[in-house]
């Protein structure tokens, strides 16, 4: 139970990065009751990344956000750490079929596959030209990408001398090309991600499918366990 | 350190970039004719790349790709430095606008944004939607996001290389990016200037398809050693 809180026993803070689950959709403490739906200007203190920071006795940050992709959580972290020193990092990666674009009018826009969400403008022109190439795309590749974005991240974190832990959150993350080894993410079992995690110990989800509360605060116990 | 001492523990010097670190119409590559055409399977020996190599005395690697993205170094990068961490890295960063896609069934390829490809096209159709779907995204982009992404791969790519205690040298091909000056802290530029704009201030030869030619890169290289081995006396 030590070597967790000694891994972030020199930080100032610890800050999490991530999608929806990081960020803490559906927990008791943030939900609107009546509505099942969360402010998303509050994040929760029930996550598993809130949960390992409170077992290290430190303040918590969070930087996820519902929706975000991949190259959302390297972008956040990327300005993070290049202007802040001194905080531990928690990284939640998510769906490889996600991706963040810019668009001139509306900004920062996550984008899924397929999705039936409709913004208007020149997001729902992304969205269209995103789901075209996605389904004429390689998905090994996507996933040898990901682990290549993950691989440069620990790196950097590394050699900038940052504690860092990272997990999967969703399981289609988890292909990992036997080529590529050596990448720091925490797998707790054979689950490979939380969310395949609570699901397969039939933990209770949702209305929107997020693991709940008890989810949550077994898997913190069984990553500081495992990394113990 | 020099320039030559920083390599000196590597077994070869490899380079990732887009044509100009490639060496299109470059002397030794050059097919003879008005057209300035190159076996694009045979990398140049005249590049800036190939002439730091040389005064270091190490064997020379290309890696680089004409008409290559940001995205397709650094993939090549990371799957080269993983299986041949002993080699010395040098860098030519290129155009924004070019992203990589790999279709299924089709392999690798980069796209610029209003490209028609259409040769490509023609042999696989796919190629064509692939390029529709790029330019209307890079489109509807604005040109700063472009410049950060790049800003971001280039902050994360030298820490990783540093962390591998692997030793590197990076400029920029061509692009607006170095004028971003804010964004170069603490970024291992080794040139203040692109080499495109560089030989271009300076007037040098560049053949029909507007890369500099044999004399640009070798007066390039030279001011990379210079400024280099300045900087660290």
């Amino acid at each position: 139970m030590r070597k967790l809180h000694d891994n972030f026993s020199k930080c100032n803070r610890i800050v999490s990065f991530g999608c929806s689950i990081t960020f803490g959709d559906e927990l008791s403490d943030i939900v609107v009751p009546g509505i099942d739906r969360v402010d998303q200007h509050k994040p929760s203190n029930l996550t598993y990344a809130a949960l390992i920071a409170k077992h290290c006795g430190k303040p918590y940050l969070c930087k996820a956000s519902s929706g975000a992709a991949n190259n959302q959580i390297e972008r956040v972290l990327v300005d993070h750490i290049r202007s802040h020193g001194g905080d531990g990092v928690i990284i939640g990666w998510t769906s490889i079929t996600r991706q963040e674009f810019h668009t001139k009018q509306m900004g920062f826009q996550s984008i899924l596959a397929g999705s039936e969400y409709r913004a208007g403008g020149d997001r729902d022109e992304i969205q269209q030209a995103y789901d075209t190439i996605l389904g004429l795309s390689e998905y090994p590749e996507m996933t040898a990408a990901f682990n290549r974005q993950v691989f440069l991240v620990q790196s950097t974190l590394k050699q900038m001398g940052i504690p860092y832990l990272m997990i999967h959150t969703f399981s289609h993350t988890n292909y990992t090309p036997a080529e590529f080894t050596g990448l720091d993410i925490i797998d707790i079992g054979k689950y490979h991600s939380f969310y395949d995690w609570a699901t397969t110990c039939s933990y209770s989800k949702g209305k929107n499918g997020h693991p709940l509360d008890a989810a949550h605060a077994d898997y913190a116990a069984k990553i500081i366990k495992v990394y113990g | 350190m020099s320039l030559k001492d920083k390599f000196a523990g590597c077994e070869r010097i490899v380079s990732f970039g887009c044509s100009f670190t490639f060496g299109d119409e470059l002397s030794d590559i050059v097919r003879p004719g008005p057209f300035h055409d190159v076996d694009h399977k045979k990398p140049s020996n005249l590049t800036y790349a190939a002439l730091v190599a040389n005064h270091c005395e190490k064997p020379y690697l290309s890696k680089a790709i004409s008409g290559g993205s940001n995205d397709q170094i650094v993939r090549l990068l990371c799957n080269h430095i993983r299986e041949c961490p002993r080699d010395g890295i040098v860098i030519g960063w290129t155009s924004t606008i070019r992203t990589e896609y790999c279709g299924y069934e089709l392999g690798h390829q980069t796209f610029l944004t209003g490209g028609d490809y259409r040769q490509a096209v023609i042999d696989k159709p796919e190629w064509g939607i692939f390029q529709k779907a790029h330019t209307e995204i890079m489109l509807n982009t604005p040109r700063e996001h472009c410049l950060d992404t790049l800003t971001r791969n280039i902050f994360l790519v030298q820490h990783t290389l540093k962390q591998m205690n692997i030793p590197f040298v990076m400029i920029n091909a061509f692009s607006d990016f170095p004028y971003r000056k804010n964004d170069l802290v603490g970024l291992d530029f080794h040139s203040p200037q692109s080499l495109y704009e560089w030989s271009e201030s300076r007037l040098y030869a560049k053949g029909p398809y507007g890369h500099p030619l044999d004399e640009a890169h070798a007066k390039y290289a030279a001011e990379l050693i210079r400024v280099y081995d300045e900087k660290t006396a």
